[in-house]
């Protein structure tokens, strides 16, 4: 009894042993991926910072020679105005982010807006009425999905160029009512949000149709459409490849086209002015992200149990 | 008597679902199937940009254009660089997922601040990929932080000389494409491991298994799904990869090393709108990413969808869910 009790300790000791290793390599893997996700956009700001001349000609004789360079990155200096003036105001490298953050805020927020009501309006009529095509057109959305967007990127913009709207912002707003991700996302939620017997009663209340969608489903959906508007948002907004194509004013630029931009000759040198304008496009999006971290880690671990 | 005139009611009402799907399918028709159908008639035509000349008569050409880009060494190459990034990007992105979703859905281990953690590791993904491909693109480049640091530890002999080691450069453009996923299919697995019945775990432990065994035969093939889902959508949206390795593409001088990081996107937008403008070259290069695209999921899905029971189980499932919520909604 007694060597079968001190069989059962030990066993228990290297059990935990085992654990507790593994715990230490758990987080030892944590805190360098936190590092290795942390870092370029700390060695972007930090940069950001800096003078051309310092970031050409920087060399630290108390630093290891491996590490020198990531020493060297971090250390913060005191060139970021100058460095902003440069890229906001100098007459010869200064890019309009002011219109470009208005740009872009216009055509994410419209596709966003329009895309998230007509999914719901899409999903709620595939799920409460009973009409011939129901299931073929669902089908039909559900497969459309896999079609890849880039494939008919070319003749998407040569209809844009036929009907004049280039430099125009329509081109990327209108088609978010067509968004059939968001309308199966939607769908699904509907059949745990919805329940039938509250249309019912607003149809004997004398409601209509669209009434009751908008008065009292789509309050019931917000979650999720809010859900769908926040990667809508992002999406439009760091959307670059057709923009580039149709709008060619630089004042209808976009940001991710005006940060495409800082890749041009003029700029080859100017490493400060590059980092600052990186930075000024990254910052309002970590703090977008930082404020709604946890509906989005939510929502990309629901978008992704669907098949 | 009751009963017939609720039925009246209801079919009178049915015709709205269409009315409500309508902006959808109507917005879905001019917007993306006119330019599908589009894609395939110009591919057969010798189209060019209308920028170039507007309300052109064209003619047709039959298969000539598909024959042109398959001979084109630069559709050859940025066909073959395509897959390549991905699958370089890809293997560590889903393996890294898989260890860390094991680790935080582990109970004997329990990983404090994983809330932390997820959003952490996530956070490269919401950033915009231009922003992202433009600072690494600095990172390399003539006194970047990488360049830097491929100088000190002798990698790069010149430091006045940017990197143009094509290898060097696809590896980066696949460490960004990990960097910024990983974290993503990680949070989709766990979700994935959280969904699978915890009685197949307890009866794993009774049963004395080992964590590795728990892992490998109760935790990946209930995943397994998931991870097909993972691997599809990664793969369709690795062939459209443009947004970063355009930035090391145009912020570079080296044509050597531009080609070998140009992709299929890339190659279509530059036969569309630079030189000859031949949009309808490339359109048969973008029918070719169509049906490569369409192919890869269709052979992925049937070699990882073996759990044919399974399978069956959740269709069956589904099936009901949604019989239940058409009859419910049938008023």
């Amino acid at each position: 009894m007694a060597n079968y009790g001190q069989a059962g300790e030990s066993m228990k000791g290297g059990y935990h042993a085992r654990i507790i290793a593994t715990k230490i390599i758990v987080y030892i893997v944590c805190i360098a991926l936190t590092i290795i996700a942390i870092l370029p956009f700390v060695i972007m700001v930090f940069s950001a910072t800096k003078s051309r001349f310092e970031i050409n000609s920087s060399y630290l004789d108390w630093a290891p020679k491996i590490t020198n360079t990531l020493v060297v990155s971090l250390l913060p200096s005191g060139h970021f105005i100058e460095n902003a003036k440069y890229l906001l105001f100098s007459k010869a490298l200064s890019l309009p982010f002011g219109r470009g953050f208005i740009n872009s805020a216009i055509i994410a927020i419209g596709a966003t807006a329009l895309s998230v009501y007509f999914s719901a309006l899409t999903a709620y009529g595939f799920a409460v009425y009973r009409f011939k095509l129901n299931k073929p057109l669902y089908a039909f959305i559900m497969a459309i999905q896999m079609v890849p967007t880039q494939v008919t990127v070319i003749s998407f913009v040569e209809m844009m160029y036929k009907w004049h709207l280039t430099n125009n912002f329509l081109p990327f707003i209108l088609p978010a009512i067509a968004a059939p991700s968001t309308v199966f996302f939607l769908r699904q939620y509907m059949s745990s949000a919805l329940s039938v017997e509250m249309v019912e009663a607003g149809r004997i209340d004398g409601a209509g149709e669209f009434g009751i969608f908008n008065r009292l489903v789509l309050p019931i959906l917000k979650p999720g459409m809010a859900t769908m508007a926040i990667f809508a948002m992002v999406t439009n907004w760091n959307s670059y490849l057709i923009p580039s194509l149709l709008l060619d004013k630089l004042d209808m630029s976009t940001v991710p086209m005006l940060v495409a931009k800082l890749s041009g000759n003029k700029y080859s040198t100017e490493y400060g002015a590059i980092y600052f304008g990186l930075t000024l496009t990254a910052a309002p999006l970590i703090i977008f992200y930082l404020l709604l971290s946890k509906y989005i880690i939510a929502g990309v671990a629901l978008g992704g149990v669907k098949e | 008597m009751a009963s017939s005139f609720r039925t009246r009611a209801k079919l009178e009402k049915n015709y709205f679902g269409y009315i409500f799907i309508a902006p959808f399918f109507i917005t879905y028709f001019i917007f993306q199937l006119v330019p599908l159908i589009d894609t395939f008639r110009f591919a057969m035509t010798d189209a060019v940009a209308w920028y170039l000349s507007p309300n052109q008569e064209t003619s047709f050409m039959g298969l000539k254009n598909f024959k042109d880009v398959l001979t084109d060494t630069n559709f050859r190459q940025a066909f073959g660089n395509t897959p390549l990034m991905w699958i370089m990007g890809f293997i560590p992105q889903i393996a890294l997922a898989l260890l860390l979703a094991s680790w935080f859905t582990n109970e004997k281990i329990r990983v404090k601040g994983q809330g932390f953690f997820k959003v952490i590791f996530y956070m490269p993904n919401i950033m915009t990929a231009t922003t992202i491909g433009m600072l690494f693109f600095t990172f390399i480049n003539r006194n970047g932080f990488i360049h830097n640091f491929c100088v000190s530890i002798g990698y790069i002999e010149d430091a006045r000389y940017p990197i143009t080691s094509p290898t060097f450069g696809r590896s980066v453009i696949a460490f960004i494409n990990f960097w910024m996923w990983y974290g993503q299919t990680m949070i989709v697995l766990i979700a994935g491991i959280m969904g699978i019945n915890p009685s197949f775990f307890e009866a794993a432990s009774i049963d004395g298994a080992s964590g590795w065994q728990t892992f490998w035969r109760i935790t990946m093939p209930l995943v397994r799904p998931i991870m097909t889902y993972s691997l599809v959508t990664s793969l369709i949206g690795g062939f459209q990869m443009f947004d970063v390795p355009n930035m090391f593409a145009t912020g570079n001088n080296n044509a050597a090393f531009s080609k070998q990081v140009t992709t299929i996107v890339m190659y279509i937008k530059k036969v569309a709108y630079t030189g000859s403008m031949s949009v309808s070259s490339a359109c048969a290069a973008s029918i070719f990413l169509f049906l490569v695209t369409g192919l890869c999921s269709l052979v992925l899905f049937w070699l990882m969808s073996d759990r044919a029971e399974a399978k069956a189980i959740r269709m069956e499932k589904k099936r009901a869910k949604e019989a239940a919520l058409l009859e419910g909604g049938d008023l």
